[in-house]
């Protein structure tokens, strides 16, 4: 019974054709339709990656960024969240070289102690400003090594070196007097640091804030935290880890609005493309019911032909069944080839294929 | 009774439009009964190039396509082809409809040997009074009764 199959497939070019034609287009459309979803949530899950969220702690007016004292709890908070990431905060003190009096502090109190957790929280300040390699610069803020870094104008008017220990007599800036102003405070002691390298002067350089002497910030938080005082940062600022996921961040983005609008459309192009899968499901079925439906109805006198040869009802309606199916198993199986030379997802082809089938079963069942 | 069994084994029928399959090659239509009966493709091949000669029909036209024959020939493949079943009884439904005159009598003489010497059951349904005439018996149908008109 298969060998008239056979010849059917071979012999009836142009019918065989176009089933295997419309099979073919489906596919690529479905493909295309699967594909354009994908993609868009693609660029949804690359766009925490591609468009980075800024943010910096600052008053609440937005108008300063800097000298805001954030206390040591909400640095710790951030150092520990899962959604920062690149955190960046500095301290400015100010220190005179070895012991004098409290009296005298006006005189001797010169250098521009700034503490940072790394080379970018100190502002205009970069890698390669320093003299030594950025893999120790990297190592250097990540310590809590009694080491420093000193500008090298400073160093050659102090006639300093690199590997002398020096004793500074750190001021810490105190914001909680009951005259709401800033004042300047001794933390109670020496602090002895090694100098182990040296950093270009940043005068001239718009940001710049002046810089004397670098110490890493844990190093100034133990300092801190030997004299009794609490830490605090004067600059904050970090990015977040997964845009996509923001909850709390929200309302203080203020100016990252576009991404979140970005993410936003994103997620609604997904949503409307998405909302059309039933219609495309219903059309393919209905595409494939009618053309299977057609050309079954068109071989009604070889149905029954076949039928007063001898042969059985249901005999005949599994060689016209199975006619189709090979027809359009290879339109289908055409289709996901090309579509997977441009697009690999196998799972899909193998979807689209397996909607196409049962729509061109039912329809030739019923033709 | 089954049909499917009776019309593939029995009975075969001989259409005024001939209905031979298009897609097949005439010794494919004529193979084409035998193998619905399992019989092999080379004994197929054999009998029904046997069944053609019967007919009359030279072994230059088995690998045409009946649309490129001629509708008298095109009638004697569907002959052979209810031969080729095996049964005895063959019914022709205005077998000569579509033919000249020439080929209605090629057709007639051929269905009277088949039932004379072949030992067929020829059962003809006709309008065609030349056709009535050649027959050994005749029915007349008149009013839905069926009556013997001559035999």
């Amino acid at each position: 019974m298969f060998y008239y199959l056979s010849y059917s497939v071979k012999r009836r070019k142009i019918g065989n054709l176009v089933t295997m034609g419309i099979s073919f287009m489906l596919v690529v459309l479905l493909h295309l339709y699967f594909g354009s979803i994908r993609s868009y949530q693609d660029q949804l899950r690359d766009l925490a990656e591609n468009v980075p969220i800024y943010c910096q702690v600052s008053n609440l007016s937005g108008t300063l960024v800097n000298g805001l004292f954030t206390p040591k709890r909400i640095v710790d908070a951030l150092e520990q969240s899962d959604q920062v990431k690149d955190l960046s905060y500095m301290v400015v003190m100010m220190a005179g070289e070895g012991d004098f009096k409290e009296a005298e502090y006006s005189k001797y109190l010169q250098l521009y102690v700034v503490s940072a957790n790394n080379a970018k929280a100190v502002g205009e300040l970069t890698d390669d400003m320093f003299s030594m390699a950025p893999e120790l610069v990297e190592d250097f803020f990540a310590s809590d090594r009694m080491e420093c870094i000193v500008n090298e104008k400073v160093l050659t008017k102090r006639g300093w070196e690199i590997g002398d220990r020096i004793c500074l007599k750190c001021y810490y800036y105190d914001a909680s007097s009951a005259f709401h102003k800033v004042e300047i405070h001794p933390m109670g002691g020496l602090a002895e640091v090694e100098i182990v390298a040296t950093m270009a002067d940043l005068a001239g350089k718009t940001n710049a804030i002046r810089t004397d002497v670098v110490l890493p910030a844990r190093t100034a938080q133990n300092i801190f935290k030997r004299f009794d005082l609490p830490f605090f940062a004067d600059t904050v600022f970090f990015h977040v880890k997964d845009p996509l996921n923001l909850g709390d961040f929200k309302e203080e983005m203020q100016e990252s609005g576009f991404f979140i609008t970005s993410a936003t459309d994103l997620r609604r192009a997904i949503e409307l493309m998405q909302s059309f899968f039933p219609v495309v499901c219903i059309l393919v079925l209905l595409i494939g019911y009618v053309v299977s439906y057609l050309s079954g109805n068109s071989r009604k006198d070889e149905f029954a032909l076949l039928r007063l040869q001898g042969l059985k009802k249901g005999r005949a309606s599994v060689l016209f069944l199975s006619e189709q199916m090979l027809l359009v198993l290879a339109g289908s199986l055409v289709g996901g080839l090309v579509m997977l030379l441009t697009e690999p997802a196998f799972s899909t082809a193998a979807a689209v294929n397996g909607v196409i089938l049962i729509a061109y079963l039912i329809g030739a069942a019923q033709g | 009774m089954d049909r499917d069994a009776y019309r593939m084994n029995q009975a075969s029928v001989i259409y005024q439009a001939f209905h031979l399959f298009p897609l097949l090659t005439v010794l494919e239509n004529v193979m084409f009964p035998m193998q619905l009966q399992h019989v092999s493709k080379k004994e197929a091949k054999a009998r029904a190039q046997e069944f053609l000669g019967k007919v009359g029909l030279p072994d230059s036209l088995y690998g045409k396509m009946p649309n490129m024959i001629s509708g008298g020939k095109q009638q004697r493949v569907a002959i052979a082809r209810a031969m080729a079943s095996g049964g005895q009884i063959l019914l022709a439904d205005e077998p000569t409809g579509n033919l000249d005159s020439q080929n209605e009598k090629v057709i007639v003489d051929l269905l009277c040997k088949l039932a004379h010497e072949e030992q067929y059951a020829v059962i003809v349904v006709t309008h065609n009074q030349k056709v009535a005439e050649a027959a050994d018996v005749v029915y007349g149908m008149l009013d839905g009764v069926l009556e013997v008109v001559r035999g």
